[in-house]
């Protein structure tokens, strides 16, 4: 696992400032026009690391890579839990990227008042509402990674975009099926009943991160026994 | 003698191609060269050996070991522990160093040795800021071959590794694996086109043709033994009505000048028939009387 772990974050580490670069600005660019600091993270937070995700999944097509770290010693197994270790790192990394340049925006928009572009950032700003977006970021992109990654692994980059969009929409509409009308009304009730206190928030944040994680991990679970089957 | 790899009645069975009871094995201190034409079933009896694909019957064993598709995962993962591999490509991700791909190998093999890869690399001139992708064809080869050897591995698994080089870098490579094969232990699986350094290296020679194992002879027996005769069309029926071949055992080639005809002992062929011209064999006339030849 260490191995493969390793092979993703070279790998990385090659688009790394490139991609930073671009979500930053873009990150950056979408507070001022928005108005508001909340989107940045977030923005910095799902670009960053989906764009390098999709970069080192393509780059295993290229050259024979994916079977000849099969001849390597490395089980299956290693594979698929490296690299979903290596994707959560890149959210993690993605989302303190995106905290980063929302601090650095703070900060200069505190510093330079003046600055009518900078001063409407800070206009009602709220710790809390930085934290939810930020959190909710990763939850999404733990969200889709767990969707897609398993069609990835089972089928590869080329023949998985094109089965994406369809499990996609067929996930959406489970979703919409399972969770009945009554139910999320009341589920959104409860989570503005926690939005209320410091206290409502870190359960909520810490209850989003759980749930994201445990559906990451079912994910890894599935593409491992998927990857196993594979013949490459 | 000690098998580094054992396969017994491999099949596996692809849309209009199926691998069919495949033998092959690789003792210790012994090159095995691959051969067969394109799409002969050689990479698919790779990729199965090292469980890139899962073989549909047959048994695959490394080092003793059980290596099939039911194998225990960590069982086969210590085995490869023990082997190098060199596929067709340098297969390394492309936009990774050379000095990355050693850091990546040093993370999977529990035996390798930095010391050793840097002096391969300098061997071989490899710098190790260069990217996989802005190598050469040879360079890329060399880079696979490093990486495959600085874990000193029990069995090498070379799949047209030799494949694109010039003449002057496969010598090289094949010093590289004369060097590597004075370990007695060591063994090396080596499938090649290129039977000019099958025929410097090899100790065995297995022929694979649509998914079957043609023959599987040692080299000797084809570079030292055997012998292509030239013939006439009335040296071909001589021979053929001498009883020197038993019925299903004359092999041979039609051209427009004449009939070639394979003498698996061509010193008892020469005494036999002193006036036809023969020829020692090399594994390229003896693969084409056995792959293309007509039987009687």
């Amino acid at each position: 696992m260490k191995a493969m772990f390793l092979s993703d974050v070279l790998v990385a580490r090659k688009y790394l400032a490139q991609q930073l670069v671009i979500s930053i600005l873009v990150g950056a660019f979408i507070a001022i026009m928005m108005g508001n600091l909340y989107a940045t993270a977030p923005t910095i937070g799902v670009m960053m690391p989906f764009s390098l995700a999709v970069t080192i999944l393509a780059l295993d097509e290229r050259a024979g890579w994916q079977q000849f770290r099969l001849a390597l010693p490395i089980t299956r197994a290693d594979v698929v839990i490296g690299r979903y270790a290596s994707f959560a790192l890149l959210c993690l990394a993605g989302i303190a990227v995106g905290l980063l340049a929302t601090l650095i925006l703070i900060v200069a928009a505190q510093a330079a008042p003046t600055v009518p572009q900078l001063a409407v950032l800070m206009e009602n700003f709220s710790w809390q509402a930085l934290l939810i977006a930020s959190v909710a970021s990763v939850a999404i992109l733990l969200l889709m990674l767990s969707i897609i990654m398993p069609a990835f692994v089972r089928f590869g980059m080329t023949k998985a975009v094109r089965l994406v969009p369809l499990i996609v929409i067929v996930f959406v509409l489970i979703a919409f099926q399972a969770i009945d009308g009554n139910i999320a009304a009341e589920l959104v009730k409860n989570v503005e009943g926690l939005l209320q206190t410091p206290g409502g928030d870190a359960a909520l944040v810490a209850g989003v991160l759980a749930l994201a994680a445990a559906l990451y991990a079912v994910s890894a679970a599935l593409s491992v026994k998927l990857y196993a089957k594979r013949e490459l | 003698m000690n098998d580094l790899l054992r396969i017994r009645s491999l099949s596996k069975h692809y849309d209009g191609f199926d691998l069919k009871d495949v033998d092959l094995t690789v003792p210790a201190g012994s090159v095995v060269g691959f051969v067969g034409s394109n799409g002969a079933g050689k990479t698919t009896t790779i990729k199965a050996a090292l469980g890139l694909i899962f073989p549909d019957a047959g048994s695959i064993e490394l080092f003793g070991q059980s290596a099939g598709a039911h194998a225990n995962a960590k069982a086969v993962k210590r085995a490869k522990q023990r082997i190098g591999v060199v596929l067709d490509a340098c297969s390394f991700p492309e936009e990774m160093t050379v000095g990355a791909v050693g850091a990546l190998m040093s993370c999977s093999y529990d035996a390798w040795s930095p010391a050793d890869f840097e002096q391969r690399l300098a061997q071989f001139e490899l710098p190790k800021d260069r990217a996989v992708k802005d190598l050469s064809r040879g360079m890329g080869m060399k880079l696979s071959l490093a990486c495959a050897l600085s874990h000193n591995p029990d069995l090498l698994i070379l799949d047209e590794a030799t494949a694109g080089l010039d003449p002057l870098a496969r010598d090289e490579a094949l010093d590289i694996l004369r060097a590597y094969m004075r370990d007695e232990r060591h063994g090396i699986l080596m499938s090649s086109h290129i039977t000019s350094d099958l025929e410097k290296i090899a100790d065995y020679v297995v022929c694979i043709d649509a998914g079957r194992v043609v023959f599987s002879v040692e080299k000797d027996a084809i570079t030292d033994l055997a012998g292509v005769a030239h013939c006439r069309a009335s040296d071909f029926e001589r021979i053929e009505a001498s009883g020197f071949f038993a019925p299903g055992e004359l092999r041979y080639l039609r051209h427009p000048y004449g009939i070639d005809v394979l003498a698996p002992d061509r010193f008892a062929f020469a005494e036999n028939f002193g006036n036809v011209a023969l020829d020692r064999a090399d594994i390229d006339s003896y693969l084409a009387l056995m792959l293309k030849g007509e039987i009687r």
